[in-house]
């Protein structure tokens, strides 16, 4: 029996165990002829790309736009003057593509996926459909959890692409609101010419790997609710804050790991 | 041909070991009064569960040595029912029939939308076609079940307690669908603790009583007093 201080630090370890099982199982199940070949399961993705992605656009494109512009907002009147102009949005470029974009794309899907998925899932197993689906040879995890991965792995990264487009669009009309510049096709160039690869592939790897998180914890936390529809909301609960302290401390990992 | 076979099959420890085979063709009641063992021996056939010793063999495999995508392919030729229906929620009767048979390749038309019809059909259905599951009551989930259970054609039906959630009608469609699918090809093997119902559509009966085998032969042979004996004994 292990003392108490160390059950935390085991019960997180198995955790991260077991999210990575449930990974390896999605990218295995992707493969064969009952993986994202088969017509049913692409109709599954597809429809799960559909409700993380393209349902969440509006969302993102108001907070990319709000927070963009704030950003610009703040840093022009701390750092006021034509000679910290370069400073001001290479520091906003960077701000938003590396940090903000992945990490609220991934609020986003914390917020309206997860919670759907555990539910549902959980809501499945509960009903038995679970183990009907897999008596009768439809595998579980192609046609319940490969979708779930699709949806939210390509979810947070077009999410985070398109946060980062409306952000930039906020930050240019914040630049010219606030005098950073005058010209508004100027701030644009000004804004692009600051935007590394670098940038770009630090984005796409962090929106990448918060979906891959996000997809097993949900996934894992529905599948393994007993049998029982009041265990649900605490499931539900407990992966919430586990993919919100997940993708913090991820983030601050692949920022540290990442050039 | 044997179809199903258990082999020293303990479900627990303290259990003891049961052998049974079904051959192809066969139309097999279970009759548990222990309602938790007849749903779990189901399920260890289905290879959702294992059991605790002894092998299960599905058309002479051992189903638990198999790999996933071999298991699936088996898995093609069975038809199986869970005591809770266990059908999607949120697709209509016609996407829950269609989608074991899309995922298994069935997807040509006019084959498709026929057997869907048939089966739908088979059970009274059809005015619920384009109903979401998940709105209906429970009685026309489970005769939705069998439905999308039978589309497949399967060579060996699995059912947990086949009259649990049905309505008279229901029953008596179920049982009445149960007793021709040898007819159509399909070895039957239903659990449940309601004798009166599995003397509607099997040829053999099975009674168990503490996980022991009491009676295995023809429906007409089994003698009334020891099922009503088994059947309301604590």
């Amino acid at each position: 029996m292990p003392s108490s201080p160390l059950r935390p630090v085991l019960a997180v370890g198995r955790g991260i165990w077991a999210s990575v099982l449930m990974t390896a199982m999605a990218l295995h199940g992707m493969t064969g002829r009952y993986g994202v070949v088969n017509p049913v399961v692409r109709e599954h993705s597809a429809r799960q790309l559909v409700f993380s992605g393209a349902h969440a656009v509006p969302l993102v494109l108001f907070l990319g736009v709000l927070t963009g512009g704030s950003l610009l907002t703040s840093l022009g009147i701390f750092f006021p003057g034509a000679q910290n102009q370069s400073a001001v949005t290479r520091a906003a470029v960077h701000i938003l593509s590396r940090e903000a974009a992945p990490i609220i794309a991934a609020l986003v899907l914390i917020v309206r996926s997860c919670p759907a998925i555990v539910v549902e899932l959980g809501y499945m197993r509960t009903r038995g459909e679970i183990d009907a689906m897999s008596a009768l040879g439809v595998d579980p995890v192609r046609l319940v959890v490969v979708p779930r991965f699709v949806g939210l792995v390509g979810g947070a990264f077009g999410l985070t692409a398109m946060f980062l487009a409306a952000a930039q669009a906020g930050g240019i009309a914040a630049a010219v609101l606030v005098g950073i510049e005058t010209d508004p096709r100027a701030a644009a160039w000004s804004f692009l010419a600051h935007l590394d690869v670098t940038d770009l592939l630090s984005a796409g790897i962090k929106a990448i790997a918060f979906g891959l998180v996000l997809a097993s914890l949900s996934c894992r936390a529905g599948l393994s609710v007993p049998r029982d529809l009041t265990r649900i909301p605490p499931a539900v609960t407990r992966t919430l804050v586990a993919a919100l302290v997940s993708c913090v401390l991820l983030s601050a990992l692949l920022s540290y790991v990442l050039p | 041909m044997t179809v199903l076979a258990l082999r020293s099959v303990q479900l627990e420890a303290e259990l003891p070991p049961v052998d049974l085979e079904v051959e192809a063709g066969e139309s097999v009641g279970l009759v548990c009064p222990d309602q938790e063992f007849g749903t779990r021996l189901v399920r260890v056939l289905a290879g959702l569960d294992r059991p605790f010793s002894g092998t299960v063999e599905v058309f002479g495999v051992d189903i638990s040595t198999l790999e996933r995508d071999a298991r699936c392919a088996l898995r093609t030729d069975f038809g199986y029912v869970p005591a809770e229906a266990g059908v999607v929620a949120n697709l209509d009767f016609a996407a829950n029939v269609a989608l074991p048979l899309r995922y298994h390749g069935v997807r040509k038309e006019p084959e498709l939308s026929q057997r869907i019809e048939r089966a739908l059909d088979d059970l009274g259905l059809l005015p619920w076609t384009t109903v979401r599951a998940g709105q209906t009551l429970p009685a026309l989930q489970k005769r939705l079940a069998y439905a999308r259970a039978v589309a497949l054609e399967p060579r060996l039906l699995l059912s947990e307690d086949p009259s649990s959630l049905l309505d008279p009608q229901g029953r008596s469609k179920v049982a009445r669908l149960l007793k021709t699918l040898p007819e159509r090809g399909t070895t039957c093997l239903a659990a449940d603790d309601d004798i009166d119902f599995i003397r509607m559509f099997a040829q053999r009966i099975l009674l168990f009583f503490g996980g022991r085998i009491f009676y295995d032969g023809p429906v007409d042979n089994m003698p009334p007093l020891l099922a009503r004996t088994l059947h309301f004994a604590p």
